[in-house]
Parts: structure tokens; C-alpha cells; sequence
């Protein structure tokens, strides 16, 4: 678990059969390139649908949500790597 | 009949997986999902090069830590387990109907007929389903094949992690003659003990034991025993979605430390019966008997269930059945408490009755209220003030939390 947040972010994403892919986001005015998704979840919110994505840029890793009801996108949690070890 | 072709997969060590496959840094080092690594917690899930340290599910975190102090603690995500178990869950049924969930991370599968319809043998089969699940989610499993569950079960702990095994019929009396007793599912330490002390070793011993003295030690589980030592059931795969009934709902909650705080107890047994009435409505069940678990801060405890006339969804039935219990038997409160369980069993289908008594019938149309709102803003959104205050409060009020507990507003 990383420092948690909830930021909104701007994501350019390629959605295939309806399935986002991130490409990059930009978080507090710096843009990262995401170079895999390593995991996806969804879980409700009220009765909102939120797609859960693990990306990485190659060096931290990002937890980005799509809430499908508002379509607002958010950068929920970043990592340095590792757990609380 | 031809011989029937039973697949148990089961998923290698899996929310330790998951999170190693969402977190690449975790990838090939010791770590532990738990609760929140802040809070006393226990290791739920670990991973194999945690095992290497002796680290095992159930073991307090800081044992785990001081037998590998380089382990890394996940604070589980269920939701995260959940949905990647659903995706695989799919890809099974993919090669057969007949799939039966026995927990999120294994499943029974019967592919007796399906295994031709594939053009594959079994085996080749069973590499492809491994093949799918490591391609779509990264994660490996073992597979047992044999012709019955409890073989099937057996064969996929033989090899772990990424394992494939089949048992066939004719191999069954050689197994069974080299395996102790504990390999079979269902026989854990103090069985083994007691199967031990009668001389059985194996399970061929098992298998041959005189069944009059496996039922006069066991009683009538003496002849399921016997069967079992000999590798026979003949239980089917059920499939999931026609669902064996549930028997019972319950949810637990380690508190953040031990306590003596009557209104702290209180409140967390009012909390935890709200969330197992709310499920049991969510399903379309109602249940009879209302069970209370305590357990103390020296990990003694007590287990007690009351049965009430009707049976019930209501949360303030289940609250008020789970206090009752804890006044007669938990007070005065001898020590420090440092679990909570609140379960509701003997479920029915919801039949939905008109209520002479104005009093259910307002308190109905509350939890269906509340339910609705927690529906749309989220869970634990509104909830029984006397749940979330410090002390009991008898009243029928109610808080609304938002996200940041200071904002939070209490309506009376």
C-alpha cells in the first residue's frame, strides 16, 4: 500500500471491446508514461461501477480509478515499490 | 459407466499471488496480505518465499516478522481477490457447466464429457485451462485430476505451486498405501491424533480398519472415514449457480486493540449484526438462530446462539438477539476483548409476511430505507447511531457519515 490519494487526472487511455488501457495521465502538472497495466478490479460505489487499474510507468506503481457512472477519472494511490514492509 | 474425470484446481497461494502480480516489486519476495499492517492483524495469505520462512496462513504478524523480518505486509484488498476470481471463474466454465466454487480460490470441475468434446486428454485439458489463467491474470494454479472429489483434492496438493496430477482408478490402492492419513481433506491434526492413537498411519490403514471400530471411536462418521481411506466418494459436482443452500451468515472483526469498554463491545456487536442482517436481505434470507462469538485477549473465547420464534433479516432483531447473548453470558466482562463474531444460521428463503405490529412493520420499512441509501452512496454510509457511538444509545437514531468522519452529521 502506497500514499493514498484521490486526485482527479487527466488519462489518455485506448479502450478496446470497452476495456481501457491507459497510455500516460498527467498528475500535478507532469506527465507519465504508463508502460504496463499490471491489474484490474472493479468495486461498487453506491450504485456507481469503479474500474480499478495497477499501472506503471516503469518505476513507481499507480492505482487509477474510472468511476463508469460519472466517467471521472483518479489517481488513487502511488508506490515506490514494495509494501509496508 | 465410464470413469469420471474430476478437475480441483486450486489457485498457488492466492491473494499473495494477486498482489504480487499487481505490485511487480513484490514479484519473488517473501511478502504476507493481512489486515491493516498499522493494527494487530494476522497473516490471511502468504507467499511461497514467506513459506520458505516458515511463515504460515493464521500465524500473528509479528511472529511472521520476527521469522522473516525482511517480509513485506499487503494490507488485503477483497475486492481485488474477488473480481480476479470471477475471471476465472469464467474461463472454467468455458470448458464445462458443471463448475462448483468451493472457496474464492478453488473450485471443483467435472469434465467427464467435456474432455472429448476438446479433442484433448484430460491432462492436455487441464494445460490449457492453466495456460489461460497464467496468460490472463499472470497466476499459476495446481490442477488434481482423478476420478472422484476427494482424490481430485488430494492430487492437487501433491504438487505445489503450478502442479498437475492425475490419479486414475488403478492407481488408487498404491497411493493410498504410501499416504498418512492427514493428506485427505478433512482430517486435521486432532483426527489425525486420534486416528494415530488407533494405529492408523496411512490411509490404506485407514481403508482397512474394521468399520465397527471407526464408528464406536467416531460414531457415524466412522463408515465415511473408512471409505475415504480407501480414495471413494461419491459426492457429485454440484454446480454453483444451482447453489447448495447457504446455511449461515456471519462476519467477524479483530478490534483495533483489546478492551474492556462495554460501549466500544456494545457498539461493535451492533455493527456487526446490521452488516449480517443487511446481507442476509441483500440474498433473500431469513434466519432463526442468532450466534455470538467473543474471543479474549488470551485467545480463549466462547460461541453461543439463541434461537428466536420467527425467524428474521431485521437488523434490530439481530442486534437485540446478540445483546441478549452477550449480557447472559459474557458479563460482568471478565477481561479484555479482542474479537467480535456476529452470525444469523438456520436460513430460509425470505416469505415475506404482513406484520400485525406497527412497531416491525416501521422498523422494516427502515432497514429497507437504509438499505436503499447505502445502496446508492455506498456501504456503511448511513448507519445505527447506537453502532457508531462510544456508549449504547437506545434511542432509534441515526448517523450519516460522509468520507471524512469530522463531517460526519447525527440525526436523532
Amino acid at each position: 500500500m502506497g500514499t493514498q490519494l484521490n486526485d482527479r487526472i487527466s488519462v489518455g487511455a485506448v479502450f478496446t471491446g470497452g476495456a481501457p488501457a491507459p497510455a500516460w495521465f498527467v498528475w500535478n502538472g507532469r506527465r507519465y508514461t504508463v508502460t504496463a497495466v499490471t491489474m484490474r478490479w472493479r468495486t461498487a460505489e453506491g450504485s456507481a461501477t469503479v474500474l480499478h487499474l495497477g499501472v506503471t510507468d516503469g518505476t513507481n506503481l499507480f492505482e487509477l480509478t474510472l468511476n463508469q457512472q460519472t466517467l471521472v477519472w483518479q489517481l488513487r494511490s502511488v508506490d515506490g515499490g514494495g509494501g509496508n514492509g | 459407466m465410464d470413469e469420471r474425470v474430476i478437475f480441483h484446481v486450486d489457485m498457488n497461494a492466492f491473494f499473495a499471488s494477486v498482489e504480487q502480480q499487481y505490485n511487480p516489486a513484490l514479484r519473488g519476495t517473501p511478502i504476507i496480505v493481512c489486515g491493516n499492517p498499522k493494527s494487530r492483524t494476522v497473516v490471511a495469505a502468504c507467499s511461497y518465499e514467506a513459506k520458505a520462512f516458515g511463515i504460515t496462513n493464521g500465524m500473528a504478524v509479528h511472529e511472521a516478522r520476527r521469522l522473516c523480518p525482511g517480509v513485506r505486509l499487503v494490507s488485503g484488498t477483497p475486492e481485488k481477490y474477488v473480481d480476479v476470481a470471477r475471471r476465472i471463474f469464467a474461463v472454467f466454465a468455458e470448458f464445462t457447466n458443471a463448475v462448483e466454487i468451493a472457496s474464492i480460490d478453488e473450485a471443483f470441475l467435472d469434465v467427464t464429457g467435456a474432455s472429448p468434446f476438446f479433442g484433448d486428454a484430460p491432462e492436455a485439458l487441464a494445460r490449457r485451462i492453466k495456460q489461460r489463467i497464467r496468460a490472463g491474470e499472470g497466476l499459476t494454479c495446481s490442477v488434481g485430476i482423478a476420478p472422484n472429489k476427494l482424490l481430485a483434492k488430494l492430487a492437487s496438493n501433491l504438487q505445489k505451486p503450478d502442479g498437475l496430477v492425475r490419479i486414475r482408478a488403478g492407481d488408487v490402492a498404491a497411493l493410498m498405501a504410501r499416504l498418512p492419513v492427514e493428506t485427505l481433506c478433512g482430517v486435521g491434526a486432532r483426527l489425525k491424533a486420534s486416528l494415530n492413537e488407533l494405529g492408523i498411519i496411512t490411509c490404506q490403514d485407514l481403508g482397512q480398519a474394521p468399520e465397527e471400530v471407526l464408528t464406536a471411536r467416531f460414531g457415524v462418521i466412522g463408515a465415511i472415514l473408512k471409505q475415504m481411506g480407501q480414495g471413494r466418494d461419491d459426492h457429485p459436482v454440484v454446480p454453483t449457480q444451482e447453489g447448495a443452500a447457504v446455511k449461515s451468515m456471519g462476519h467477524a472483526y479483530t478490534l483495533p486493540r483489546d478492551t474492556a469498554n462495554p460501549g466500544e463491545i456494545y457498539g461493535t456487536v451492533l455493527r456487526l449484526a446490521e452488516q449480517v442482517a443487511r446481507r442476509l436481505r441483500a440474498d433473500g434470507y431469513q434466519g432463526r438462530t442468532v450466534g455470538l462469538t467473543i474471543r479474549y485477549a488470551d485467545f480463549s473465547g466462547v460461541t453461543r446462539h439463541a434461537t428466536q420464534r420467527e425467524p428474521t433479516d431485521a437488523g434490530l432483531a439481530v442486534c437485540r438477539a446478540a445483546i441478549r447473548l452477550f449480557e447472559r453470558h459474557c458479563e460482568p466482562i471478565a477481561q479484555r476483548v479482542r474479537l467480535i463474531g456476529v452470525s444469523v444460521s438456520g436460513l430460509t428463503r425470505r416469505e415475506r409476511q404482513l406484520s400485525f405490529l406497527e412497531e416491525d412493520a416501521r422498523l422494516a420499512r427502515l432497514d429497507r430505507t437504509l438499505d436503499r441509501l447505502n445502496d446508492r452512496f455506498g456501504e456503511c454510509t448511513v448507519v445505527r447511531a447506537s453502532a457508531a457511538m462510544p456508549l449504547i444509545a437506545k434511542s432509534h437514531g441515526f448517523l450519516l457519515r460522509r468520507s471524512s468522519p469530522s463531517r460526519g452529521l447525527m440525526l436523532h
